[in-house]
């Protein structure tokens, strides 16, 4: 019973997780299928600002740029090679070589959040004007023509290794999408668990003392940031898949914005928040896109307004709190 | 020949701006010795000890650890030579609990179940056992200063600078802390900050007085206390216990 | 030489142009601490209510330099009275509010006026250099940058209430201690960064025209000008007004425009790596 209730959240995310990956697919309508699709590869996008920001205290308004650079990667590496298996991973690789020059440069000084918010988002910027700006046939990387603001259209699928023929769209990718989510949060929170975790999160608690009794901050910094920027190049591959479709507005300062809501909405220092968060901040974006009733920068801007104003930690924290003074008060009942 | 001293600086100076909180300090500890450091307020203890770890870059002068040059080294690599602070403000990890704190300080133990027994250890060594589950920014203030001594003690040094231990501690405590602190120098060198008389006359060091960056007098703690000079910048009195 | 001269025109209106782009955040970013994300969106109302009070009849520069100043500066009152107060300086709150109401100014802009530009014609036309043509309007920008720019400065020296506004900057428990209402100051040097914002967005409209998502085009880079800037705002957000207009300017004529908006990036990117704490960080560190 003990060992139930100290365990809860992960129970649920199993339980959660196994339904999502095994009877949605079944029941659900193919274009149902394909929205939920969309939010679980923003949802591993999510977790990846959720562990750079939320555990090693590294505020980076740039997850962005990783997941672009993973889509364009993917993109242009699949249209000249055929096979999903390669650019799939230099989609990652990528990424995650970028995280590690960016966190050279910002971690090897001293800078201040604020500096580093603003680096990141310039960085994500130069990327939106590049990409912008590689409209024209002289703008080619082999066969793929990067177009601009209009993007790169019929991106491939991912399909199974060695086996172009066979394609992962539809119910796999939701499948595949799904089993990596779990994997990414599975694994993170297995990454937490150990020593360098905890490490991880003696840093973001206090970085001078971390420091006193012996660790290296800037590598620790630099591990946390290439780990988040290889989980946002595979989120950003598989949204590349997803809508066979990639262009620069994943670098736009909007894009960004979203993901922090997303991480906000669903509280900062947990991971499940930021899956709980993204999937509902886009079902509302999406439901009010559809039903036309108000801008969506409106409500999401005056939503974001009132969660800083009102609601500060976010859903996850907040629930569980609830929950544990409900316990408490059934436990002090007679 | 002799040892080269543990640690030994050479004209240490640093300045912010226009203030010199250090101006060339020659000063020398050797291996197994307890020091303590006294000196009226802003006359640079805290800052020489921030230049030892590395937390500042000295403007000038050198520092030499274990007859190495450490000048300028990156805190965590001096952290890793053996030296460790504990801080005038308690520096924790405040989102940790208490366990987690001491634990993150016991690396050199070795392997998993040693972690978990140095860290029991220091726990109960500090009294804080029965508090181990809390959360470190909700403890009191004394608190606060067994748990980073523990932080302290828990990487088992070679050199241990204390930067006003007894700060906001009760009488008893003070003398506890002068206890363990003697114990703690038995094994390794211990630099320590104190205002308190009562523990300086305790742990019978031998007594070093900064004044506006300098080292003014050095010597066994009654021959200081007596020197003309010493009460004279304390605004002729002795330093009054408790004073900070 | 015709040409020589008429680059350099266009090099001093890039610089002129950021300087003005970037000097209500100086005040607010870089005297309040305050990390107004919704800067870009502030110049986008200013343009608005420039252009639309125009479009409405009333004359041009009554429109210009009383009403979008004004209109933007009461926007500051109700931002500073009902958000930013009661973030208590918290920055990771501040960034996330301002970041929403920036969203919000757009989601608003768009309902009301649609996502589509609207402009004015610069006034005044053109005068030829030789074969090279420069609208008037363009020496109009630059005047009004460095009347602000001078008079800002003119005024935090030498006047009453500049030295109070610079003593509670520096030190507000100890203005506080001393009389001054702090959080009244903050109030009124807020609305005045925005005001300064409106003012900005205005003048600027005539070139750029206003659509609901042009401050994302401002924001960034008055940020970078601003903390590359560094401890003192307004030196600072000037000298680097000075540096990275000229840089993105010349990289621009170089190539194509992209390459001066990256150019600038690049060179701030590399500033904040060789000095941390920005240009007046380093160095003139008495000036204000
Ligand atoms: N980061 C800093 N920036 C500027 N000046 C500093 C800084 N740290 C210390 N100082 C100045 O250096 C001098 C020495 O300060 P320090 O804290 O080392 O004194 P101390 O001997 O530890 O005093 P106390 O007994 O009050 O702890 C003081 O004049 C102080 O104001
Ligand atoms: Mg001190």
């Amino acid at each position: 019973m003990n060992w139930v209730r100290e365990r809860a959240g992960l129970l649920a995310a199993v339980a959660v997780g196994g339904t999502l990956i095994v009877v949605v697919p079944v029941v659900a309508e193919i274009f149902a299928l394909f929205e939920l699709t969309l939010f679980l590869v923003l949802a591993i996008l999510a977790l990846s600002l959720a562990w750079v920001w939320g555990f090693g205290g590294i505020l980076c308004f740039g997850q962005s740029v990783f997941f672009g650079l993973g889509g364009y990667t993917y993109a242009i590496a699949v249209i000249n090679m055929g096979d999903s298996t390669v650019p799939l991973m230099l989609g990652i690789l990528l990424p995650a070589l970028l995280a590690g020059i960016l966190g050279y440069f910002l971690f090897w000084q001293r800078i201040s959040d604020v500096y580093l918010a603003v680096i990141t988002l310039a960085v994500s910027l130069i990327f939106y004007y590049l990409t912008g700006a590689s409209a024209g046939s002289e703008y080619r990387i082999g066969n793929a023509l990067l177009g601009g603001y209009n993007g790169i259209p019929s991106v491939p699928p991912i399909n199974v290794p060695g086996l172009p023929e066979h394609q992962v769209v539809y119910g796999d990718l939701y499948v595949l999408t799904a089993v990596m989510l779990a994997v990414i949060y599975g694994g993170l929170r297995g990454l937490l668990a150990t020593d360098f975790g905890r490490v991880v999160v003696a840093v973001r608690e206090n970085e001078e003392r971390a420091q006193l009794l012996g660790y290296d901050v800037r590598t620790t910094k630099l591990t946390v940031f290439v780990i988040g920027g290889a989980i946002a190049g595979l989120s950003g591959v598989l949204f590349a898949a997803w809508g066979s479709y990639v262009s620069p507005n994943v670098f736009s300062m909007t894009f960004t914005a979203q993901i922090i809501v997303w991480v906000l909405v669903g509280g900062l220092g947990t991971l499940s928040g930021a899956v709980v968060g993204c999937v509902l901040v886009q079902a509302a974006m999406t439901w009010l896109g559809e039903a036309k009733l108000a801008d969506t920068n409106l409500v999401l801007g005056a939503a974001f307004v009132v969660l800083v104003l009102f609601a500060r930690r976010g859903l996850v924290p907040g629930t569980r709190s609830l929950l544990a003074d409900l316990r408490g008060r059934v436990r002090s009942a007679p | 020949m002799t040892n080269p001293p543990l640690l030994e600086t050479i004209a240490l100076t640093k300045r912010f701006g226009g203030v010199t909180a250090i101006d060339r300090v020659d000063f020398r500890v050797e291996a197994g010795e307890l020091r303590c450091l006294i000196g009226p307020n802003g006359a640079g203890k805290s800052t020489f000890f921030r230049c030892l770890t590395g937390q500042l870059r000295p403007t000038a002068g050198r520092v030499r650890f274990g007859g190495e040059d450490i000048t300028g080294a990156a805190t965590h690599a001096i952290a890793r030579r053996g030296v460790a602070i504990k801080a005038q403000i308690p520096a924790l990890f405040n989102g940790l609990s208490v366990a987690e704190n001491v634990r993150l300080a016991t690396w050199k133990a070795g392997g998993r179940a040693a972690r978990t027994r140095k860290t029991d250890e220091i726990l109960a060594v500090t009294g804080l056992s029965p508090l181990a589950a809390r959360l470190a920014g909700s403890l009191p203030h004394g608190q606060r200063q067994w748990l980073e001594l523990g932080l302290v003690m828990a990487g088992n040094p070679a050199l241990m600078l204390l930067d006003e231990p007894t700060a906001g501690m009760t009488r008893q405590e003070v003398a506890q802390t002068a206890e363990l602190v003697r114990s703690l120098a038995k094994e390794r060198t211990v630099i320590v900050v104190e205002h308190d008389l009562q523990f300086i006359r305790m742990v019978a060091a031998t007594v070093t007085v900064f004044h506006q960056g300098q080292i003014l007098v050095e010597g066994p703690a009654d021959a200081v206390m007596a020197d003309q000079r010493v009460k004279e910048v304390y605004l002729g009195q002795p330093p009054t216990p408790g004073a900070c | 030489m015709d040409h020589a001269l008429v680059v350099g025109l266009h090099l001093l209106h890039a610089m002129a142009s950021l300087a003005l782009v970037s000097v209500g955040l100086a005040v607010i970013f870089g005297m309040l601490r305050v990390i107004n994300f919704a800067h870009g969106e502030f110049l986008m109302v200013g343009g608005y209510a420039f252009v639309l009070s125009a479009g409405a009849g009333l004359n041009l520069w009554v429109a210009m330099l009383v009403v979008a100043p004004a209109a933007v500066g009461a926007l500051g009152f109700l931002v500073e009275r009902f958000v930013i107060r009661h973030l208590h300086g918290d920055i990771i709150a501040t960034i996330l509010a301002t970041w929403g109401l920036s969203l919000f100014l757009i989601g608003l802009a768009a309902t009301v006026l649609g996502y589509h530009q609207q402009g004015v014609a610069p006034p005044f036309g053109t005068v030829q250099f030789g074969s090279y043509s420069i609208g008037i309007y363009t020496f109009f920008v630059m005047i009004v940058a460095i009347v602000t720019i001078v008079s800002l400065f003119v005024w935090l020296r030498w006047s009453r209430s500049g030295l109070l506004v610079r003593g509670a900057m520096q030190d507000p428990e100890l203005a506080a201690a001393l009389g001054a209402d702090t959080r009244r100051l903050r109030t009124a040097m807020f609305v005045l960064g925005s005001a300064l914002s409106g003012l900005a967005g205005a003048v600027l409209a005539p070139l750029a025209g206003v659509l609901p998502e042009i401050g994302a085009t401002y924001v960034v880079k008055a940020f970078i000008t601003v903390i590359s800037g560094g401890a003192t705002a307004l030196t600072g957000t000037t000298l680097a007004a000075a540096l990275f207009g000229f840089t993105s300017q010349a990289a621009a004529f170089l190539s194509r425009p992209v390459v001066g908006e990256v150019a600038l990036l690049i060179v701030a990117i590399v500033l904040l790596r060789l000095l941390p704490t920005g240009i007046t960080g380093r160095y003139f560190r008495k000036a204000l």
